[in-house]
């Protein structure tokens, strides 16, 4: 069934596993390859390459970084009072780019999911108490997503910060910014009715 | 007609169908239904595609078929994709359209309302409501709890889409905490702390489930009551009650139900860490059927259990109108060969009240002979996955 090159089958095969991509953009993709330019071709092997030398976990935040410790853990401008707990990377990113919160953060690396084998041990908490330990921390906001996975993630940890004394808060749930009340689905409407709060 | 203040005359809005399109859909090539405003009566022999055509219905109203078949198993023999495409009109005159399509060599489906795609399918569940009546539907009466739990989810996912959430959100909490107890059990382990925030969020999310299930109960009772002594015609009472998990008794507020349920979850955690899953919780609530005060099963005639489903069907029908200001769609398949004349009569008469029809049958020799097919009704004839309007002239142009 291969009408075309064996490398070029080899090649879809490697794009096919990647998240998100199925047989048909594989093979897109693929031929794609096949159409660019040889130095196009050599800095985008380069550049998957560089990615895997080159990027580790941050020793402070778990964040993914160049350096470590991260442009943010070592950047002496940030509010060392409040730290923001996220389950991945792509998380510190989303928040980053808001441009309001100047506080530390910390990367969990999931969350809960008994179902996924993940438990308290396999996430990085007890990284985030040594981190809580001794250091002047005001506040630690849980930024987690709103899944049932996340939402235990919340309950766990607030349980075990709690005592600690240090004030623990969560971000709000509910209506996207620039949507009006009649597009809201009654689920979310009804959480961000659960979360009002005085004015 | 109606009961103790439940007919609340409001401008409900009734949405038809107009024309139903099935594209290689089971044994079904290729068949356009027009669709009459009130009966809609397919006749045809066993095998022939009936059923199919209600089966293309359910996927236009609830995005998946009601016998909760797998959506690959729908596809014609030998077709690589299924479309089911329905054009409906509200009273007010505007037009719908929704179609389903699947894909079996992605194992994709896409949902599109009025040409926009859907993104979460469990949003468009209840915009065209729908009610059931089928040979499964004798599992709401002599199945167990499951089925009436079934019915219940089901009944109040079209008419509230925060319990849908609940629900989803609750089977998923269910999993993973049962996860733990199964894990504990083989390592023989105390799985307490790792129960807690599980524990949590199972009695928010399940709390909330007890309590809409409760007052839908409450609501319901009147409307089944009505039904049930159209159809019968007798001196029958009927009546529902609820039987949750744990003892709800004198427990109004959110806060008190979820303490009990707090309770009865510490006082059983030995067994379920003996048994490996949870024990407590409405996922092993159950509805009990009462006729004359007495529970139907082991007591109620064939007869009677067959009016009792029909008129929890029927029910169905009338809440989802009152709450979703909406007519359902209805399906009867096969029902009215089970049922002797004058019962037949009496449905027929109560169907036909109720708006848009679809019934299957093998024979409409139950049908009034001089039963007037020039009106708002049709009748069909279904040979080997095709359908025929018959006095098909003088209406299609």
């Amino acid at each position: 069934m291969i009408y075309t090159a064996e490398s070029v089958e080899q090649l879809a095969e490697q794009f096919a596993q990647l998240p998100g991509i199925g047989r048909k953009t594989a093979h897109r993709l693929a031929l794609y390859v096949v159409k660019m330019d040889r130095e196009e071709v050599v800095s985008l092997a380069k550049a998957l390459i560089n990615v895997k030398d080159k990027v580790r976990y941050c020793s402070i935040c778990s964040n993914i970084t160049e350096h470590d410790p991260c442009l943010i853990c070592s950047d002496a401008r940030r509010d060392r009072h409040s730290i923001c707990v996220v389950e991945e990377p792509t998380d510190v990113l989303a928040l980053e780019k808001t441009n309001e919160f100047k506080g530390l953060y910390h990367v969990l690396g999931g969350a809960l999911s008994p179902l996924d084998g993940i438990g308290p041990n396999d996430l990085r908490v007890s990284e985030l108490l040594r981190r809580l330990e001794g250091a002047p921390m005001e506040e630690v906001i849980l930024a987690l997503n709103p899944t049932v996975e996340g939402e235990a993630t919340t309950l766990y940890l607030s349980k075990l910060l709690k005592p600690l004394g240090v004030k623990v808060t969560r971000i709000a749930r509910g209506l996207p910014v620039g949507t009006n009340l009649e597009f809201a689905d009654e689920a979310t409407l009804s959480r961000a009715l659960e979360g009002r709060i005085a004015v | 007609m109606w009961v103790r203040g439940y007919r609340i005359v409001r401008t409900t809005c009734i949405v038809r169908f107009e024309q139903i399109h099935i594209e290689n859909f089971r044994n079904h090539r290729l068949t356009n239904l027009p669709a009459a405003q009130g009966i809609n009566v397919l006749v045809g022999e066993n095998g022939e595609g009936k059923t199919n055509v209600l089966e293309a219905i359910s996927f236009l109203c609830l995005t998946k078929s009601f016998f909760g078949n797998m959506d690959r198993h729908a596809l014609k023999f030998g077709a690589k994709s299924f479309t089911i495409e329905g054009i409906a009109r509200s009273q007010a005159g505007r037009a719908y359209s929704i179609r389903v399509e699947y894909s079996g060599e992605e194992s994709r489906k896409d949902v599109f309302l009025n040409k926009a795609a859907v993104e979460k399918f469990s949003s468009i569940v209840g915009t065209f409501p729908l009610v059931v009546l089928s040979p499964e539907s004798a599992a709401i009466t002599f199945g167990p709890p499951a089925e009436r739990r079934k019915f219940l989810d089901f009944v109040i996912s079209q008419s509230s889409r925060v319990y849908l959430e609940d629900v989803l959100d609750y089977r998923r909490i269910l999993r993973q905490r049962n996860k733990i107890l199964i894990d504990a059990k083989i390592a023989k382990t105390n799985p307490r702390k790792l129960l807690e925030p599980w524990n949590t969020e199972l009695i928010e999310r399940g709390t909330g489930i007890v309590l809409r299930r409760r007052s839908f109960i409450e609501e319901f009772q009147p409307i089944i009551l009505h039904v049930y002594q159209e159809l019968a015609g007798s001196e029958e009472i009927p009546g529902l009650r609820y039987a949750p998990s744990f003892d709800l008794s004198g427990a109004t507020s959110e806060k008190e139900v979820q303490n009990r349920f707090e309770e009865e979850l510490e006082r059983r955690s030995v067994e379920e860490r003996r048994s490996g899953s949870t024990v407590v919780g409405p996922h092993r609530d159950e509805l009990e059927l009462l006729l004359n005060e007495t529970s139907l099963k082991g007591f109620a005639s064939q007869g009677q259990h067959k009016t009792f489903q029909i008129a929890l069907k029927m029910g169905e029908f009338h809440y989802l109108r009152e709450r979703c200001h909406e007519t359902p769609v209805v399906l009867l398949d096969d029902v009215f060969s089970e049922l002797d004349a004058q019962r037949a009569e009496r449905l027929l008469n109560v169907v036909m009240n109720l708006g848009q029809a679809f019934i299957t049958t093998t024979s409409d020799s139950w049908f009034p002979p001089d039963f007037d097919w020039s009106g708002p009704h049709r009748r069909f004839t279904v040979h080997q996955g095709s359908v025929f309007h018959e006095e098909a002239t003088n209406i299609i142009s």
